[in-house]
Parts: structure tokens; C-alpha cells; sequence
């Protein structure tokens, strides 16, 4: 037997307004029976004192007041709630069902304190007469629910105020934010951020709006395969900005899933990253410039480390140096890849590269290949941020067939001089055999003389290629078969043209030939003296006889004083001198004229 | 008999293929009081000089033979034969150029015929 059901047995009901329970009607007998018995929390009011009878399972309601509550009148056992209760009794007690839920109640059911939550159930229970006689409380427990709903609602608030963060950081970011349908083909909203236009209205013609119809393809299949996988989209592409220009954008969309798992929407993010792609894109075309630049230039390109050991060599650079492959001479010692003087020189110029300064040569070197080449090589530094020498630049250029001109030249030079000669020897021997017979042989041999004397200039002037020839060896070379010993020559080196040249050759053959027939070299002790001084606009020079006889000035002027007249470049500027100890002659010319070619 | 004969010319070997130039220098020798034998050739020379043991001169213009260096037949004719005399003449080459037979004179073209003369007479007296 219950606990409820044997204090209900024993109670003494005789003192109560329900009489002893043998007095009781069968419809309360019953309505307590069914009561008792059952698991459910319930209670009985009854009577005209509305007398208060609960099973065990309704005993935990009552806390401190059960058991005494039992047979109380129910004003008695709930005068804190009676207001609340006796408007609801009263309309049971008028046949109405009255039911009020989720009351909460403190309850020491498992040996601590919880919160729990009920629902009442008020029922008319009626006597033999058909008069409500009394009310029945069926409770059941609703806190599983309320406590579902409590955590429900936190949720929803936490959900609100995340929502609230997320907007926040959305309205934070400078990206813009849009919504597809499921599949994509309309747009259900974008905020284009200023980057691009703004979309308020859903559109199906989205794409005319963003994409430029060339991109169109490739972003419907990127689109195509996280609509098929169910995975976030993401991509790099083209996009009309709202100013109508190409931009880059950077988005990103995740499907946002319904109760059901499917896919309701998509929400992405376009990021503006016009700029970078721009800036990427310069640098590689700027990259691809410098590539081009180096793959095409025929000459040879290298970069060393500070030991002069090969680090880089341009793909043309390997074309002219006949590698196929770079790691054939990757880290070795550029140096020793050159022949001759090359390898001194090219450590030499290391050696300044690392001080920072540059250095260039020529040099043969054999191609990797074995081909013999000259090289015109410029070594300079490659300075780092801090200005010193971090590494260092080679550059050759293949100057072979330069060279090969220039040896080319040479032997034309050579064998021009020796036509030269050789025509004005024809050119004498000629004179020779046709005026030989009627003419003296005195002028004969002045004639072969001054051939000699020109063809002797000729001579100086093809070994700087005809453009010019040094004063010094031009005066030593036209006294020469007069006897060097007989002059003393001094002046400063100095080139002059091909013009200048002739004309001085032959003026003074002229008067070496003079101070042998008549002047300081036609007695033994006679002496010439022949200086000249460079200034820097004009040179002078002076021819001085000194230790023969006194120079008379010729009553008759011939071919040899004409020469003698024309000066330094065949235009005058001579000034004659006939002294008693010999002839001074002094000659200036403007120096450009004495040097131009 | 007492009566005077005239002294014997003395043949010089010319070795110029340059007619002109040829014509030249055989009016020179033989103005000088000389009897020039004229060779056309390199291999021309050799073989008079393998023939006639008289010849003491030798004038050769070292621009001639382009096949062989004119200086290497100077040198042969020097050993085989030493007692000849040589005068060298050059257009290509200078006196610095080349290294010279003992003995031998150069003169750079276009020669002066006195000093060619002169040389000619010079080596007479070492005969």
C-alpha cells in the first residue's frame, strides 16, 4: 500500500466537511480510487469546503504542507496562491475544464533542489445527482519541454547577437556581398560596395551586369561545380566594375543549408582585388620584358659571385658561347674561360668590380664548343642596398668578325703601301727610260729623289691606317739617308694627318737636299737643327743650319722652294731666314689643320 | 800583246719579274759599268746561278716570288752560294722587317740608283 493511500485510509474524515469515509458518495469514493492509483501527480478537492486529497506522486507539490494538507480545505492548503486558483475552481465547479500550464515549482525529488515546470488539468467531477460535487487535478510534467524552450530561446538570442557580429564584420569589410538561388542562375541580391553595382532586385540577367562575356564560360563551370559537389565557391576572375572598367575580384560563396539539408541559397563575398592583380600583372610583364630583353641580346650575359664564379648566363649568352646546358659551367671560374692576356685582365677587373668600379677589354676566348672568338668584355658591379658589391656583372661581345676586318685592314693597308711603292718605283723607272737620254742627271736623280722621299712618307702613314703619322719618326724617316748624325731632332709626340705628313716629308727632303748641295751639311762640321713646339692652337717648327757657310738667298726659284714655301699643310706660314751662320727656316700652322686627316 | 783590253764586265744576276722595273735596273747595271744577266723567275735564278760560277752579284727584288718568301731564296742563295754578294729591294718590306742575309744590302723601292750604284761598286772591291 501506498503512503498516500494508507494516511488517506487512516485519516479521520469524521472531522472534515466529507464526513467518515463510510458516509462518503460512491462518485468520490471512486474519483479518490482512480486517483490513488495512479502514477500521475493528482488531486482532489471536494465538498463544500473544497477538502484536499493528493496521491504520492502529487505529494512533492506540497513540499513542507504534506502531509497535513491532507483533509484541509484548499484555502487552507493554498492560501499564497488562492487568488490565483479560486476564479479557475469556481468555473470547474461550474461544469467548465480549466487547465493552466507551466507553473513552476522547486522540487527535492532526487535528493536536490530543481526547478520544474507543470501543467494542471481541472476537472468537473460530478456526484450521483449530476452536481459537480468536486474537482479533479490531473497534473503532468512539462519541464523537459520548458527547458527545451528555455534553451531554444538562448539560442535564438545568442543567434541574434551573432547575426548581430556578423553583420557587423559584413559591414566592416569593404568587400561586396551577395545571394545566389540554389542553382545559381538568379541573383538574389547583391551590395556591390561601390566596387560593383548593386544588384536590390533578384535578376537572372546577373551576368550581363558582372561578367564580360569572354569569362563567361569559365566562371559558369567553376559555378557548375560546387553547385554539383555541394562545396563553397571560389575564384579568381574578370568583372565589371561599376565604373564599366575590368576589374579582378576574388569571391566566395557557401551554400547555406535548409532544415531539410538542402541547399536554400548561397550567400558569397566579392573581394576588390583589381589592384593586386594589376600590380601582378605589371611585375610579370615587366618579369617577361626582362626576360625577353636578356633571351634576345647576342651578347653574352653573365652573372658571377664575388669570386668571379659563373652564378647566371643569358639564354643568348649560351647561344653565342655554344652551351646547351648552363650546369656544363654553372660555379666555374669565368677567368679561366679566356685565353691570352684575357685571364689578367679579367682578374684584374674582378678586382675593380669589387671596389665598385667597371672595367672593359678584349680578349680571345674559345666558345665552349671550341671556336675560337674575340670578345669586347665589360665587367661592372652589382651593387646591393647598402652599396657595396654584392655581385658581378659580364658582359662579351662576340667582336670576331671585327677583328678579322681589322686584321683584314691590316694586310689592305699593307698591301696598299707596297702597290704604292711599288707603282711610284714603275713611275721613276719610266721617267727614267723615256727622259733618261735628253735630260741631265742632276735632275734625273732629283726627280728619283723626290719620288723616294714620298713614297717614304707613305710609308708612316699606313701604320695608323692612313690617318695619321707621329712628327718625330716622319722628320727622322725624310733625313734619314742625309745622314742622322748630322741633325739633332727634338720636339713633343704628336700625330699629325696624312696631309701634313706629305707635304712635311717633302719639304724637308727639299732642304736636307739644299744643305747638302750648299748650306751646313755641304762642309763636315755643319750641323741641322730641327725642333718643333705644340701649342694649343698652333705648332711651330724650325730648321737650323748652323756651322756652314752663310745662307745666300736663291735668285731663282725652283720646285724645291716652292715645296719648301707651301709649309707644314701646302699653305704658306714659312718665314726664310739667310744667316751667316746658315739658312733658319720656321714654319707654323694651326694645329687642327696639321692634324686633320 | 801590251795593248789594253777592256776589263772584263762583271755580270750581275737581276731577279726582278716587273718588266719595267726589269728594264730599270738593267739599264742601271750596265750604265754602271756592269753586264746584267736577267732572270724572269725565282726558279729562273736558280738555275743560272747553278749554271754560270762567274756571277758575284746578285740584285732581287723581294716583293717578286708571291708563292715563296723572296727572303728564304735570299738566305738559299747566301749558303749555297757564299761568295755572291746580294742586294735586296722591297716595296711590302722594310729593312726592320726581315732578318737579312750576312752580308747583304737593302734598299726600299723606289730606289735611288746612285746608292744602288754606289753598293755595286762597294762590293766590286771585296771581290
Amino acid at each position: 500500500m501506498s503512503g498516500m493511500e494508507r494516511l488517506t485510509r487512516q485519516h479521520d474524515w469524521s472531522s472534515t466537511a466529507l464526513g467518515a469515509y463510510g458516509t462518503w458518495p460512491q462518485s468520490l469514493r471512486t474519483t479518490v480510487e482512480i486517483m490513488l492509483a495512479s502514477g500521475h501527480a493528482m488531486c482532489v478537492m471536494w465538498g463544500p469546503d473544497l477538502t484536499f486529497l493528493y496521491n504520492d506522486a502529487y505529494a512533492p507539490f506540497l513540499g513542507t504542507r504534506h502531509p497535513a494538507a491532507l483533509g484541509k480545505p484548499a484555502k487552507v492548503v493554498w492560501p499564497d496562491v488562492w487568488n490565483d486558483i479560486e476564479p479557475l475552481i469556481e468555473r470547474t465547479f461550474r461544469g467548465e475544464n480549466c487547465t493552466f500550464h507551466e507553473l513552476p515549482m522547486t522540487m527535492t525529488r532526487h535528493g536536490f533542489e530543481e526547478e520544474t515546470w507543470w501543467d494542471f488539468s481541472y476537472s468537473p467531477v460530478r456526484e450521483e445527482s449530476g452536481d459537480v460535487a468536486g474537482l479533479l487535478n490531473v497534473t503532468s510534467e512539462s519541464t523537459a519541454r520548458v527547458l527545451a524552450l528555455r534553451q531554444r530561446d538562448a539560442a535564438v538570442k545568442e543567434l541574434r547577437t551573432s547575426e548581430g557580429r556578423l553583420a557587423a564584420l559584413v559591414e566592416a569589410s569593404s568587400d561586396s556581398l551577395y545571394s545566389m538561388s540554389p542553382d545559381w542562375r538568379e541573383m538574389k541580391q547583391l551590395d556591390g560596395r561601390g566596387f560593383i553595382a548593386n544588384t536590390d532586385a533578384p535578376s537572372v540577367r546577373w551576368m550581363d551586369t558582372y561578367l564580360f562575356p569572354e569569362d563567361r564560360a569559365e566562371v559558369s563551370h567553376s559555378i557548375d561545380a560546387a553547385v554539383t559537389a555541394a562545396v563553397p565557391f571560389e575564384l579568381e576572375h574578370r568583372v565589371r566594375r561599376a565604373d564599366g572598367t575590368v576589374g579582378w575580384t576574388f569571391s566566395r560563396a557557401v551554400p547555406v543549408q535548409g532544415t531539410d539539408g538542402r541547399i536554400v541559397e548561397w550567400f558569397g563575398m566579392a573581394a576588390d582585388v583589381t589592384a593586386r592583380h594589376q600590380a601582378e600583372a605589371a611585375l610579370r610583364e615587366s618579369e617577361a620584358f626582362m626576360a625577353s630583353v636578356l633571351a634576345s641580346s647576342t651578347d653574352c650575359i653573365k652573372v658571377l659571385d664575388l669570386d668571379g664564379n659563373l652564378t647566371f648566363m643569358s639564354e643568348g649568352g649560351m647561344d653565342v658561347m655554344e652551351i646547351s646546358d648552363f650546369n656544363d659551367v654553372k660555379g666555374c671560374p669565368w677567368p679561366d674561360f679566356l685565353k691570352g692576356d684575357g685571364v689578367a685582365l679579367a682578374y684584374g677587373a674582378l678586382e675593380e668590380a669589387r671596389h665598385g668600379r667597371s672595367a672593359h677589354f678584349v680578349t680571345p676566348a674559345d666558345t665552349f664548343a671550341g671556336t675560337p672568338r674575340y670578345w669586347s668584355v665589360s665587367v661592372s658591379p652589382i651593387l646591393g642596398a647598402d652599396g657595396r658589391t654584392e655581385r658581378i656583372l659580364s658582359v662579351s661581345r662576340d667582336i670576331t668578325e671585327l677583328e678579322h676586318a681589322r686584321e683584314k685592314q691590316q694586310l689592305l693597308n699593307g698591301e696598299l703601301a707596297h702597290r704604292i711603292k711599288n707603282t711610284l718605283s714603275v713611275v721613276q723607272a719610266i721617267a727614267h727610260q723615256t727622259l733618261g737620254q735628253v735630260t741631265d742627271e742632276c735632275a734625273m736623280k732629283a726627280f728619283g729623289d723626290r719620288i723616294a722621299a714620298l713614297a717614304a712618307s707613305h710609308n708612316l702613314l699606313t701604320g695608323q691606317d692612313w690617318s695619321s703619322a707621329q712628327l718625330d719618326d716622319v722628320a727622322r724617316s725624310a733625313v734619314s739617308t742625309f745622314g742622322a748624325d748630322r741633325f739633332m731632332v727634338s720636339g713633343p709626340s704628336i700625330g699629325i694627318g696624312p696631309r701634313a705628313t706629305l707635304s712635311l716629308s717633302l719639304m724637308l727632303h727639299e732642304l736636307a737636299t739644299n744643305a747638302v748641295k750648299y748650306g751646313a751639311l755641304s762642309v763636315p762640321e755643319g750641323k741641322v737643327t730641327l725642333r718643333w713646339t705644340v701649342g694649343d692652337e698652333k705648332m711651330d717648327l724650325v730648321w737650323q743650319e748652323q756651322g756652314g757657310p752663310p745662307a745666300v738667298e736663291p735668285t731663282r726659284r725652283g720646285f724645291g722652294s716652292r715645296i719648301i714655301r707651301m709649309g707644314l699643310i701646302g699653305s704658306g706660314g714659312v718665314n726664310l731666314t739667310y744667316g751667316t751662320e746658315g739658312l733658319t727656316m720656321e714654319a707654323s700652322a694651326p694645329l687642327h689643320q696639321v692634324q686633320e686627316a | 800583246m801590251g795593248q789594253s783590253q777592256p776589263i772584263e764586265r762583271l755580270p750581275v744576276l737581276v731577279i726582278e719579274d716587273e718588266p719595267v722595273l726589269r728594264g730599270e735596273i738593267l739599264d742601271l747595271v750596265e750604265h754602271a759599268g756592269f753586264s746584267p744577266v736577267e732572270a724572269t723567275s725565282v726558279a729562273d735564278a736558280i738555275r743560272i746561278l747553278e749554271e754560270r760560277m762567274d756571277i758575284r752579284i746578285v740584285y732581287m727584288d723581294l716583293d717578286m716570288p708571291r708563292s715563296i718568301k723572296g727572303i728564304e731564296i735570299a738566305a738559299t742563295i747566301r749558303d749555297r752560294w757564299p761568295p755572291i754578294e746580294i742586294i735586296l729591294t722591297a716595296a711590302f718590306f722594310e729593312e726592320a722587317d726581315i732578318t737579312m742575309p750576312a752580308r747583304a744590302e737593302f734598299y726600299p723601292k723606289p730606289i735611288q740608283r746612285d746608292q744602288i750604284v754606289a753598293a755595286m761598286r762597294r762590293m766590286t772591291t771585296h771581290l
